[in-house]
């Protein structure tokens, strides 16, 4: 096809059309933006560095009412984005849905394009990182300085107080084993703990006590070793005791840690009054490298602890903590920031003597006690010294007689309804039901988005075409 | 032209930037938005000619300078008033000046138009383009050029009478 002198059809000379259009054709060519227009269209062909003739800024009036139209469109959308994220952050179950997806999108932005893990993902793959490690038989070393004194308001002492204790610990699926302040060559370890699911034996061989209790229960005895990448305190893992939150989201990533955030909540969950900031390491099986613990001071956020954990890859696709450096500063906020002379709790695992994902017979879980032997049961809330039981303490007594044995049958004995209901009180609160004007409103908001977006579609289809 | 080797871009540069030009200063009936448009009609055919096959580039450049122009006009019409800067002279003789109200009442008349009637009408009476070459370059067929074409004369006429009626009272 030619379109040179292709006339067809032209103006008929009686169509009142033909003034305007002749109008239009005598108007004068500019022959010399003719050359404007090559020059910049051969420059688009020239390398990448070239200077590129700017244009000159005409219809800058239409341009920039154009471009207010598009910010115009995009602010109803993020007001309506808005509004409806604020709607739903009345609504607990609702808020955790939407909070995950913008973690999601969030994520997105700090993997840079990656596949970015929902809150629930992450809290999966942690799960999957300490399943990893289903037994291990350690030895920890602990070093402690603190300028705490908890005694008295925690003020700050002059001099750290020091000390240091070491412990073997064992776990082998639920059941672990825990012997405090040995030393080697050790002789006899001054306290045993010994947790195999249902019933604690807390054991202390200096003051010749047997505790008895449902729960797992080593406050201030020792550190556990598993606390260090799976639970804090007591067996319940801490990935299902952050589930319990009413918020908890991604806030972002640090290098190759994702970063779980929960709030400081007050209330019937798990570890209230503290929240938490979880470092999870994608590159080391999602354990946690960093654990801090945090408090609401007056509405201000302060973190109470902070533990950072080195994790060592033990066998192929194992990670397991190899030390960890715990800081916890006062409880109560203090002028000077940051806080100073916290407290400085060091534990690291002796690699050499430590071994993991081993076989362990049931007798490392055995308990053997001496006659004499005070025992405080809390399941039957009796106590009795072992061998010499009076009265109704007697009948648990006459089961303890000769050692393990018979610790395991006072087990048995404690009927079901002697102990606490572990299902009831460790449930997560009930999420709060949706209601209807609830999701109206959001019905109402995505309505909204959607029509926007159908506009600035519509908007850029009409006036771009080709 | 187009049936022997492919142009390389300066030669395709060199042999439609006027079209384009005067193509787009046409429609639009002012310089600046004309190069303006020209200019992001070569941007945008350089774009395609990294992923498109283009066997008539004269074609393809008078229909993409039509629609843009088009575009163009109809963002410019629904929101701003030509600029006085934009006229060929502030001061005209009254000749001139009616002249100058009727192209820009035909401009005018021409954003109003469906996409297909306003390209078919500037092509032929501004580009004076016969009825195979518009249906070659929209890709329509004759048939549907004659059709549009006449139902654009329709719409003018009617659009014209009533500019007249306005002007006289």
């Amino acid at each position: 096809m030619s379109l040179e002198n292709s006339s067809h059809d032209p103006v008929d000379p009686q169509s009142p059309l033909k003034a305007a259009v002749e109008a239009v054709l005598a108007e004068p060519f500019p022959e010399d933006v003719v050359e404007r227009v090559k020059l910049r269209a051969k420059q688009l062909a020239a390398p990448s560095n070239a200077t590129v003739t700017r244009r000159r800024d005409y219809n800058v009036r239409g341009w920039r009412i154009s471009r207010v139209r598009v910010w115009a469109s995009g602010i109803v959308v993020v007001a309506t984005v808005l509004l409806t994220a604020t709607v739903l952050l009345l609504d607990r179950a609702a808020y955790q849905s939407f909070a995950d997806v913008v973690n999601r999108a969030k994520a997105d932005v700090f993997l840079g394009g990656d596949i970015s893990p929902s809150v629930e993902e992450l809290l999966k793959y942690w799960d999957q990182g300490c399943q990893a490690i289903h037994s291990y038989d350690v030895f920890v070393d602990m070093h402690q300085e603190t300028y705490l004194d908890v005694g008295n308001g925690y003020k700050l002492r002059e001099k750290p107080l020091k000390s240091h204790s070491a412990s073997h610990q064992i776990l082998s699926g639920e059941k672990r084993r825990i012997e405090t302040d040995i030393e080697v060559p050790r002789q006899t370890a001054p306290s045993v703990v010994i947790w195999d699911g249902k019933l604690s034996k807390t054991y202390n061989s200096q003051a010749k006590q047997l505790r008895l209790e449902p729960t797992l229960n080593y406050m201030g005895v020792y550190i556990d070793y598993e606390g260090l990448y799976r639970n804090l305190t007591g067996t319940m893992s801490f990935m299902d005791a952050l589930r319990q939150r009413p918020e908890l989201i991604v806030e972002g990533k640090e290098k190759s840690s994702f970063i779980l955030y929960t709030p400081p909540i007050l209330g019937n969950y798990e570890f209230s009054p503290f929240g938490f900031r979880v470092w999870l390491d994608s590159d080391k099986n999602f354990m946690p490298v960093r654990i801090q613990r945090l408090l609401d001071i007056s509405g201000e956020e302060i973190i109470s602890s902070q533990n950072d954990t080195t994790v060592k890859q033990i066998e192929p696709g194992v990670w397991a903590p190899v030390e960890s450096i715990n800081l916890a500063f006062p409880p109560v906020p203090r002028r000077e920031l940051p806080v100073v002379k916290p407290q400085r709790t060091v534990e690291t695992v002796d690699l050499n003597r430590s071994r993991f994902n081993i076989d362990v017979s049931d007798s490392a879980f055995a308990l053997e006690i001496p006659s004499g032997t005070k025992v405080y049961d809390k399941i039957s809330n009796t106590h009795y010294v072992f061998g010499s039981a009076v009265g109704e303490a007697a009948q648990y007594s006459q089961l303890v007689v000769e050692g393990k044995e018979d610790v395991d049958k006072l087990r048995s004995f404690a009927s079901e309804d002697m102990r606490p209901d572990l299902s009831t009180s460790r449930n997560p609160p009930a999420p709060r039901k949706t209601n209807r004007t609830l999701t109206w409103l959001v019905a109402l908001n995505v309505g909204a988005v959607l029509i926007a977006a159908a506009i600035l579609f519509v908007r850029r289809t009409s006036t771009k075409n080709i | 032209m187009t049936d022997g080797e492919p142009l390389d871009w300066d030669q395709i540069v060199e042999l439609n930037a006027q079209r384009v030009l005067r193509v787009s200063l046409r429609i639009l009936g002012s310089v600046q938005d004309a190069e303006d448009v020209s200019q992001d009609v070569f941007a945008e055919a350089f774009r395609l000619k990294k992923t498109t096959n283009i066997q008539n580039w004269e074609a393809f450049l008078v229909r993409l300078a039509t629609l843009r122009s088009l575009d163009c006009l109809r963002r410019r019409h629904s929101f701003v008033e030509l600029r006085i800067d934009d006229r060929i002279s502030s001061i005209e003789p009254a000749d001139e000046l009616a002249a100058r109200e009727l192209a820009d009442w035909l401009r005018t008349s021409i954003s109003d138009l469906p996409d297909q009637q306003a390209a078919v009408f500037a092509m032929t009476y501004f580009e004076q383009l016969s009825r195979d070459d518009i249906s070659e370059a929209l890709s329509i067929s004759p048939e549907a050029v004659s059709t549009a074409l006449y139902k654009a004369r329709q719409d003018l006429l009617s659009q014209l009478a009533v500019f007249h009626r306005g002007e006289n009272k």
